[in-house]
């Protein structure tokens, strides 16, 4: 073996091991960093600086609701379907929210829906339709269907996209602004029932 | 101005026109007494026809009913007048109770409603043996079981290898995804009580033959369920499959047995299905309080009340054989007083009383509170309809001795005299 070869090799052991505590205190010192802000975040909560700067509630995802319904008929009305059928889709969707919040979904201060953990109903439709089809909204036999027996058409959604606001209006299903209408029309009419009902404000 | 009382039992105003076309002042006055109830009111506003998408839905709902508030003494000895007053009630369940206008078809079947506000009065006994006797006298009778938390009506009448392959539940399971009419074939049995009569005993039971999963499927049995033409409530879909039973068997008769208590299938077999209901009674303060809970329920709303007060008939069940006259006199004069006070028109004293009143006298044997009765005997405690006389069974003697007045009473009621 060469001379040179065998000098080599402790050398090459004193960095590798160099590299090791590198990394170790490295990752050591990650952890100390992250633990010291997770503390920090804990103080501050409980000290009532982050409710005092607590963001004022934003989302009404009822009104959202009845709102996008409204516009849509305006469009729909004055021929522009294209956009029409967008609200549609946005008003179903914030009907639908509107009904998980009312029934103790968590929400944000803002009233967003909770950002953690990522649960299925931060979705647009047809998604978010598919989501709500699945689940029952009382704990109680007699009354679970109550809301959602209303909603026989969400699947006219399912050829709508969120992303139909890109697309050319050539290539949009207007065809389907009629089933669009429908199922929005329905989720509206929950919203009266619900209102009615005491269930959301 | 109406009221909505919600499903929680809270109280909110609405007032059927636009927001913007509302007093201002009017609104105030609404907003003030809305603060004033506290918890017992909605949170949120005045409810318009602008917060709703169909205000007609709402504002034209088939549940609003005129309702009266009582009056109540004030400190100084007068009373406040009774106030009427639109209230929508929005309820989970028992709204059927006030569902009472149902649309008399041409050549309806009568429909024969057994009820009680309790179990264990002899109800599907007097059912059994009222089918028993209707197959003697050459009828086709179809009797219904829809005490469905308790089904019993299949024991009594069929023997295990006779009940049908699908039951009233497997029904309302199938309805709900839209293959419950494949069935109606095969759930109907013949009972062999009629086998030597001219007449049918045709059973649908509350559960199939061999059913192994009876409890999972009557959990699903009251879904709302969703179709094209909306949300189709348990109540349409029990009417529904009734009718489709009738059409299907073309029956003389239909005698229902119905679930005790004040819950919805009664409700429902009462107000909805029945022509005339058989209030099955015993002599005991439980009972009379029971059915004086549910006649003013009846009696707040006044167009409820004029429809279901002439379908009703109260039945004296397991009257004693000793000490009878005092004990007839007893019931006669209970009953009476909880009719009085609630389901018949009152009169003031001193004014003469309409021609079209609803209102009879103590003794007036065709008054709903007059009892018809049936006997108690100790040969028909723990009764087999389904075990002949050479085996210990009862006889068509024994029958007639303990429900023929009850027949003869009941058989012009059902038919008409």
């Amino acid at each position: 073996m060469p001379r040179h070869a065998r000098g080599k090799r402790p050398v090459r052991k004193y960095v590798k091991l160099l590299f090791e505590f590198c990394a170790g205190a490295l990752a050591f010192a990650l952890r100390e960093l992250r633990a010291w802000k997770q503390k920090l975040i804990q103080k501050i909560q409980r000290s009532g600086v982050g409710r005092m700067q607590a963001i004022a509630r934003q989302f009404d995802f009822k009104a959202a609701a009845r709102r996008h319904h409204h516009d849509a008929e305006l469009l729909r009305n004055e021929g522009r379907g294209a956009n029409a059928g967008q609200l549609y889709g946005f008003a179903a969707e914030c009907g639908l929210k509107a009904l998980m919040v009312a029934h103790g979904l968590p929400t944000e201060p803002s009233g967003d829906i909770r950002k953690r953990p990522r649960g299925n109903f931060r979705k647009h439709m047809p998604d978010l339709g598919q989501a709500v089809a699945t689940i029952t909204l009382f704990p109680d036999g007699r009354a679970a269907t109550r809301y959602v027996s209303m909603l026989p058409d969400l699947s006219h959604f399912n050829d709508w996209s969120v992303d139909h606001r890109y697309w050319m209006e050539a290539m949009l299903p207007s065809g389907s602004l009629q089933n669009w209408h429908a199922a929005a029309l329905q989720v509206s009419a929950m919203l009266d029932a619900a209102t009615a009902d005491g269930v959301m404000v | 101005m109406l009221l909505i009382r919600d499903v929680y039992g809270r109280l909110r105003f609405a007032v059927n026109i636009d927001r913007d076309s509302y007093p201002v002042s009017a609104r105030a006055v609404l907003d003030a007494a809305a603060k004033e109830l506290g918890a017992f009111a909605t949170p949120g506003e005045v409810l318009f026809r602008d917060d709703f998408t169909d205000a007609n839905a709402l504002f034209g709902h088939e549940d609003w009913h005129q309702t009266l508030v009582p009056g109540v003494e004030k400190d100084d000895a007068t009373f406040t007048p009774d106030i009427a007053i639109q209230l929508l009630d929005r309820q989970i369940v028992g709204q059927d109770w006030l569902h009472t206008d149902q649309p008399l078809v041409e050549g309806q079947v009568p429909r024969l409603v057994f009820y009680g506000l309790k179990g264990g009065v002899g109800r599907s006994t007097a059912l059994a043996m009222l089918a028993y006797r209707l197959a003697r006298d050459g009828k086709h009778v179809l009797l219904l079981d829809f005490d469905l938390e308790s089904p019993g009506l299949s024991g009594l009448l069929l023997p295990p290898e006779r009940v049908a392959t699908y039951g009233l539940v497997d029904w309302f399971v199938e309805d709900s995804v839209g293959q419950g009419d494949d069935l109606l074939r095969d759930m109907i049995a013949d009972s062999p009580l009629a086998d030597n009569t001219t007449g049918a005993i045709r059973v649908a039971a509350a559960m199939g033959q061999g059913e192994s999963a009876y409890l999972a499927k009557l959990a699903r049995v009251y879904a709302d369920v969703p179709t094209p033409a909306g949300s189709v409530r348990f109540a349409t879909r029990m009417q529904r499959v009734v009718n489709l039973l009738e059409k299907h068997e073309k029956p003389d008769v239909v005698l229902v047995d119905s679930r005790a208590g004040l819950n919805d299938l009664a409700a429902i077999s009462i107000a909805g299905l029945a022509t005339v209901t058989l209030l099955f009674a015993n002599d005991t303060t439980q009972n009379w309080q029971g059915y004086q809970q549910l006649f003013e329920h009846w009696q707040r709303r006044p167009n409820v009340l004029r429809h279901v007060r002439q379908r009703l008939a109260i039945v004296q069940a397991l009257f004693p054989e000793s000490d009878q006259a005092a004990r007839a006199e007893r019931f006669l004069q209970h009953s009476y007083d909880l009719f009085t006070n609630t389901l018949y028109d009152q009169i003031e004293p001193g004014t003469v009383t309409p021609l079209d009143a609803f209102t009879f006298d103590l003794g007036d044997q065709n008054a709903p509170h007059f009892p018809l009765r049936i006997r108690w005997s100790p040969r028909l405690q723990e009764f087999d309809p389904l075990v002949s006389v050479e085996k210990g069974g009862i006889g068509n003697t024994d029958i007639e001795a303990a429900f023929g007045p009850f027949f003869d009473e009941v058989i012009p009621l059902v038919f008409g005299k």
